[in-house]
């Protein structure tokens, strides 16, 4: 009996850790407009951000991180260690630091959105013992408050609505249904974004 | 008597949480339907969940510990929704537990039948 009841908690505490370990990524790839033009500073060219907010101008940013290489990033000559540089502008497009990569930003503003690609493959194995492989990729979505604050993943609408939370118009763009919202989308490839930039733009629609 | 146990553990528990886990995995599938993407694995986390429970107590059902399932999935979704637990809570998500949970319930019987083994 005392056994029983103690697996009985075993059982309790290993699901609700697996439960925890499995977060279902609710936003597709494509959800977003990626490639839209979104940084409105006016600084030309490419540049690094220290952590302090000064910029590094150059030309050619280049960055490695790894187990066998140090983490470094470079623009031109200037070699900085990767947890000093907390962003850097290439070429009209900026990357946030996440942990030691940088992913790139899609909407900047008082709630900054970041997103990060990963693919990978699945094999299966038909009747007649055919194996097929299928590729797929994933999209990860990051919103960050401010310059500097931390980013932290979010995986579908109820998330968006708590980010958005202090903005009604915001929060009423991403409570529509499913089926209304995936409609919304084909109809306009900006509409997710247009959710963030109404919410950055002092809740007022963005034209 | 193992061997029973065994089939009932690998049918029961291991194999919902493998698609479970599949389905998390392997998100080309998912785009097939918003309550596969959305439900079906959560459900299954559910039906393993209990399964589990159930055959800790030889499938005799313990008023007790069937209610510690169901309240800490409550639980469970309603920390998801405070955003104590990474995640996103939501109603659809206990109903979904609730219907996995009364699935492996229903066949709990089923399963203390066929499973005993022959004397």
């Amino acid at each position: 009996m005392k056994m029983k009841n103690a697996l009985s908690v075993v059982v309790i505490v290993v699901f609700t850790g697996l439960g925890l370990a499995s977060k279902v990524n609710k936003i597709r790839p494509g959800a977003f407009e990626y490639d839209t033009p979104n940084e409105n500073d006016l600084e030309r060219g490419n540049y690094l951000v220290k952590n302090d907010g000064s910029k590094v101008f150059g030309d050619k940013i280049k960055w490695r991180s790894g187990i066998f290489v140090k983490d470094r990033i470079g623009i031109d000559d200037q070699v900085f260690k990767i947890t000093e540089i907390r962003g850097y502008k290439n070429q009209n497009t900026y990357y946030g630091r996440l942990d030691n990569e940088y992913i790139k930003r899609i909407i900047h503003g008082k709630i900054n959105v970041y997103v990060v690609f990963s693919t990978g493959t699945y094999t299966t194995t038909d009747g007649n013992g055919h194996m097929r492989t299928y590729n797929y990729e994933r999209a990860t979505h990051y919103a960050q408050r401010g310059e500097d604050g931390e980013m932290t993943v979010f995986a579908g609408q109820h998330d968006i609505k708590k980010l958005v939370a202090d903005c009604p118009i915001a929060v009423q763009m991403a409570s529509l249904r499913d089926r209304k919202m995936r409609r919304s989308i084909r109809k306009d490839r900006h509409y997710m974004n247009s959710i963030f930039e109404t919410y950055n733009n002092d809740c007022k629609p963005v034209e | 008597m193992q061997s029973a146990k065994r089939f009932d553990i690998l049918l029961n528990i291991l194999l919902p949480l493998l698609a479970g886990s599949l389905l998390y995995s392997l998100p080309a599938l998912l785009h097939r339907t918003i309550l596969l993407k959305n439900h079906l694995a959560d459900g299954l986390w559910a039906y393993a969940f209990l399964s589990s429970i159930l055959i800790i107590w030889q499938r005799v059902v313990n008023r007790f510990w069937i209610t510690a399932a169901f309240s800490t999935a409550v639980v469970f979704e309603w920390l998801q929704y405070l955003h104590v637990f990474p995640g996103t809570g939501d109603v659809y998500d206990v109903i979904t537990y609730f219907l996995f949970f009364i699935t492996a319930l229903s066949l709990n019987k089923f399963f203390r039948t066929s499973l005993k083994p022959i004397s």
